[in-house]
This record gives structure tokens, sequence and C-alpha cells, in this order.
């Protein structure tokens, strides 16, 4: 017997997002050459896999839709979550690496500028977080680096 | 086997890897004090800083750092009413109203002398079982292992937390995350999508990097505001005294015993182990209803039971070379990344390496111990300190790990993106252990299946003749069949207590 979602919204891009990906599994599988010396072949696994996961996909995708249907509300949480802050984390983390990428910065004036922008926003643009977070920001981007390419010889991002 | 523990023991206890695994102590100390910060976490951000270490010594290292973050767990847990690691929940409910009762010391102190208790008894089952189990490991062929494999990812989605339909979807994702690449067997590309940086396919650090590490700096950033202020612990004395051990000893025993089998059982974190333990003393107490108020039993249930769970996932990690648990699944990572060829084999090609692990274990318990009682003040201090100062760092060492792997920046894009997936399937209660312990026994379970078929020609009889696979395989059915049996039962024995009741 189902029992409805808990976090049914949440199921629904997650069931659909993951049932457009065992789409695209199955798809990409059948581009795969059929086997010329053993049994499994290489598209085998990857078929059982979307086929599993479209399956299960469809059962959560069911429960969310049940759970919708009743209103099923997921549990309140004692503090206010800061979605803008993860999103802020990830595009932050985003631009440090493309920056690098791209080779616009280099390694350790985009490590100094992405650890202060996020611990500072991190930090609510407090002060004294931000004085600290300056300080990190420096010790990574600059003493670490040192340390990491010039010492331990590790190799490191442009 | 005593010559070679003893050997091990020896070796641990010489400088260079007895510094190796103090320092793993305290940082698991450290960050399974911190509430969002895990061991797993730790791990995973060490190893490819040890792919420059003797492999023994980086063994040693993560265990030290596996054995400190399971213990950390319950200063912040007591002191701060927030599990610092999630096996540590239990605690908080009776760990937390003694420290809030004036007794921190005492909360602390039973915790950290159940941890030493719970670890070294879980030492013995591994030092006893390990050797047997391996050999017997030894006789699979490719049908058992298969089956095995099978049976590890239905147990860990069957018993993971949450529903069992998520869990199997997370085990399957994970399978199917590391298909993308060069087929070993027959040397085809499959699932690139015309990418040629996924000829290789995903590596196994950027991942676990991504699902571990960044989806836990998402979830952190979102609830940077979820804080508590701590208790403070004073001078008051943090130890356990010798009358505890006979008072609570029975509680002790049991709760290792639970946490231990439970360890052996693939998947299952030290999570539940805990909350089974908490159960089993809490119906077997002579107070239940103190059980959630301060209750010394809860706390010396929890604490043993967590800390011996570990020393049972390390059984079938180091006889079979399957996860007790997404932490062994690190430490399988560890041994792959540093060429060791984990599995039933290990036991017999590495013996010196995995009796350090064991020796390792063992130790660590006790450093823990040591470490703990000394430090506990000083850690107490620290559990708050400001997320904003640890996360960037955190990344920042993500990038140089990801990037170390192969010099390339896709890895470290890896990472992102798969901390956006493994944040996504955490806000959809999918778990993350599963995932991983999917992605890791993935090529294990399709090489082995490849190797069976190609023996008995395309026939899958031998699965169903063979004695060892077919138990394998009928304790998988059963695990899956379970959720759908047991509430058709339980309406079948309501239904006839209900027609009892009514007939005169």
């Amino acid at each position: 017997m189902l029992q409805p979602s808990r976090t049914p919204r949440v199921d629904i891009v997650v069931a659909v997002t993951l049932l457009a990906l065992a789409g695209l599994v199955w798809w990409e599988s059948r581009r795969i050459a059929p086997p010329f010396f053993d049994p499994l072949g290489s598209a085998a696994f990857p078929r059982a896999a979307a086929i599993l996961i479209s399956a299960l996909a469809t059962v959560v995708l069911i429960r969310a839709a049940m759970g919708l249907r009743l209103g099923v509300r997921p549990p309140t949480i004692p503090y206010r979550p800061r979605p803008d802050l993860a999103i802020g984390v990830v595009l932050l983390a985003v631009l440090y690496v493309g920056a690098m990428d791209l080779k616009v910065l280099g390694f350790p004036w985009a490590t100094m500028i992405f650890v202060f922008l996020s611990g500072a926003a991190l930090g609510g643009f407090d002060r004294r977080i931000m004085a600290y977070s300056a300080a990190i920001a420096v010790a990574l981007g600059g003493g670490c680096t040192y340390l990491l390419r010039d010492v331990f010889y590790i190799d490191l991002p442009f | 086997m005593t010559l070679d523990l003893l050997d091990a023991l020896v070796f641990v206890l010489t400088p260079v890897p007895l510094f190796w695994l103090l320092l793993g102590v305290t940082a698991g100390i450290f960050v399974g004090a911190i509430p969002g910060l895990s061991g797993g976490m730790l791990i995973v951000l060490v190893m490819p800083l040890t792919f420059y270490m003797d492999s023994t010594f980086a063994l040693v290292l993560m265990i030290g750092i596996y054995v400190g973050s399971v213990s950390g767990g319950l200063i912040s847990a007591t002191l701060l009413r927030m599990p610092g690691t999630p096996s540590s929940i239990m605690t908080t409910f009776d760990g937390y109203p003694m420290a809030r009762d004036g007794k921190p010391g005492r909360a602390l102190g039973l915790g950290i002398g159940s941890s030493l208790v719970g670890g070294l008894i879980a030492g013995i089952f591994l030092v006893v079982l390990s050797p047997p189990l391996s050999r017997w490991a030894t006789t699979f062929g490719p049908w058992e292992y298969f089956a095995l494999v099978v049976m590890a990812l239905v147990l860990i989605a069957a018993i993971s937390q949450g529903s069992m339909i998520k869990g199997l979807l997370a085990g399957i994702l994970g399978v199917a995350v590391a298909m993308p690449g060069l087929n070993e067997s027959d040397g085809q590309l499959r699932l690139t999508l015309g990418f040629h940086a996924l000829d290789n396919g995903f590596d196994l650090l950027p991942v676990l990097l991504g699902v571990f590490v960044m989806s836990q700096i998402i979830k952190d950033a979102l609830e940077i505001e979820k804080r508590a202020i701590p208790l403070t612990l004073g001078s008051a004395p943090v130890w356990m005294r010798l009358a505890d051990l006979r008072r609570h000893g029975m509680n002790m025993l049991r709760s290792s015993v639970i946490g231990t089998w439970i360890g052996i059982l693939p998947g299952v974190g030290a999570s539940i182990s805990s909350m089974v333990a908490y159960g089993v003393a809490r119906s077997v107490s002579k107070h239940p209803e103190e059980f959630g108020t301060g209750s010394e039993e809860g706390i010396v249930a929890s604490e043993t039971a967590n800390n011996a769970n570990v020393g049972g996932a390390l059984i079938p990690l180091v006889t079979m070379g399957i996860p007790g648990s997404p932490m062994d699944a690190f430490l399988l990572g560890a041994l792959i990344l540093h060429n060791i060829q984990p599995g039933p084999l290990l036991f017999q090609t590495n013996k010196a390496l995995v009796w350090a692990m064991i020796a390792a274990y063992l130790i660590g318990n006790v450093a823990m111990f040591l470490i703990m009682t000394l430090s506990v003040r000083w850690v107490g201090r620290l559990i708050n300190v400001h997320r904003a100062y640890l996360l960037p760092a955190i990344f920042f060492f993500c990038v140089i790990g990801a990037f170390a792997l192969s010099n390339r920046m896709f890895d470290v894009w890896v990472v992102i993106g798969f901390g956006v997936v493994g944040f996504a399937l955490e806000r959809a209660n999918i778990p993350l252990g599963p995932f991983v312990i999917g992605f890791v026994l993935s090529r294990i379970l399709e090489g082995q299946l490849r190797s069976a078929l190609m023996s008995s020609g395309g026939s899958l009889d031998e699965l169903f003749t063979r004695p060892i696979a077919l138990t394998f395989l009928v304790v998988s059915l059963a695990m899956l069949a379970y959720p759908l049996i047991d509430p058709w039962r339980r309406r079948l024995r309501n239904h006839a207590q209900v027609k009892q009741r009514r007939s005169p």
C-alpha cells in the first residue's frame, strides 16, 4: 500500500527530473553497438538502470500526487531558512571556478575574492565576521597557495 | 592471527602511524562535534592529500577520523542539543536534559566512557570474525559475489532511513552515475553524450566531494540561522567511574552487540544502531519513564552502540569489500585511489594493511577516550563557531582536492554539479548513503555479472543452483517483499483480534 509523500512538491520535481534522466540513459544506450563476444554487452546495464529508475520515480511521483491531494505539508522548522544564501553560495562557487577555468583570474586572487565574499554574505555582512573573513581569505589565497604550490608541489588550478 | 594483530599494534604505536592516528582522531572529534560538519566530509577532503602518503598511513589517518567523528558528535548533542553527527541523535534526548540539570560533566563522562567500551567490544568482534569470514569469502565465485552486491544494495535501501522506494532509487541512481565512460570489458564508450571529458566517466573523488561535501555546504548556507547557545561545562569533572561499568555493564554489552551486528549489515549507519540500542535499553529498563529526561541508561545505550557500529561496519569492508556504511564506502574509495583492490582477496594480498586498519581502530578508540576526556572543555567552546568562517574554506579544499586528482577543471565542475544533485536528493528525502554505495559498487556488480555470464555461456541457471548465491538472492527478495507483506500481515492480525473480541 503506497503512503502519501511528506515532501510532495520537491518529490515531483525530483521524480520528473529522474524520469527525464532515465529517458536520456535509455536513448543513449540505443546508440551502443550490440555485443560481439560477451553475452551482456555494454548497453544492458544502462537499460536496466533506466527501467528501474523510471519505475521507482513513477512510484515517487504517485506518492507525491497523493500527498498533494491530501494537502500534506512538510514539518515546520524552528529557524528561518535562507534559500537566497544557499543560491548565492552556489553562484559564487560557479563564478569562482568559472573565473579560473576561463583564466580570467588566477587561483590566489580568485580564492581571496571567493572566500571573502562568501564569508561576508554568510555572516550577514557583519563587520567583525567580514574582518575575520578577510584574514581567512588572505591566509587561504596567499599563504595556503604558497604552501601547497611551492612547498608541497601540489598542482593548483590556473 | 594473534601474532599478526600484535605486529600491527606495535606498528601503529610507532611514531609516524601514531602521529597520523592521533591527528585523525583529534580532527575527527572536532568535526564530529560541530553540527553541519561530519567525519565523512573530512575523510573525503583529506583523500587527495593522502595521494602522496604511504597507503597504510593514509588508511590509519582515515580510520582515526572515522572513530573520532562518531564520538565527537556527543559533545554538541549534550551541550547544544544538536547532534554533531546523525549517530548522536539519541544522545540529545538524555544528554542535554542531564547537562541542563547541572550535570554536563557526568553526561559527557558517561558518553565518552561508553564510546570506548562500545568501540573495544566491537573491536573484539572485528578481530575474531574477520579472518574466518575472509577465508569463507575467498570461496566465492562471480555468481556469489554478484548476488552479494545485489543483497548489499537491497539491504542498504531497505534499512536506510526513510522510504524503501527512495533508498532503492538512490542506490540505482548511484549505479547509473558510475556507468558513463569506457566500458573496460569491451572497450566501448557509453553514455558520454559526446563529451570527451566523460570518456573516463565520473571519478570517484569529485562525486564524493560533491554529494557529501558541496551538498552539505549548500544545506549549511540554507540553515545558517539554525543556531543554539551551548551550555557551559564549567569545572565539572568529566569521567566515568568504575562503579558505572558495573552498573551499566549489561547495557553496554547488549548495546555493543546490537551496534556491531547492525554495523555488519551493509549500508546501515551508526544512527540506526543507536536508535535500536536505545529502544531496547528502554524496553528492558526498570525505569523506562526516565528515558528522554536525562537517563544515564539512554546515554550509555546510544553512545555504546554508535561506536560499536564502526567496528561492525569494518567487518564486511575488510573481508568482502562491501561497505558497511557510507563512511566505509569512503574508505573503500580510498583503497581504490591507492591502487589497492578491495574484495575477498584483500586479507590475502594486503594482510599487513588490513591488520594495521584493525589495530588503528582499536588504538584509535583508546586515543579517542584520552583526547576527548582531556579536550572536551576546549572543544565544547568551539562547537558554535560561525559557519561563515568554515564553509568557504571547505569549498576551497574541495577545489584543490578535485583538481589535484587529474589536473583538470572538469572535476571541479563535477563537484559543484553533484553538490546540487546531492542537495536536491536530500531535500526529497532520498538518502545519500545508498547513492554513494551504489556508485562505488556499480563496477563490481557489472564486472562480476559479466564474468559469471561468460563462464556459464550466457546462462543464468547457475545463479539459482549455487547455494550461497541463491541464499543471498532469497535474502534480497525477502527484504524487498517484507514492506509489502508486513502491513497485510498486520491487517490480518488486527482483523482476527477484532473478530475474537466480538465473539461471545
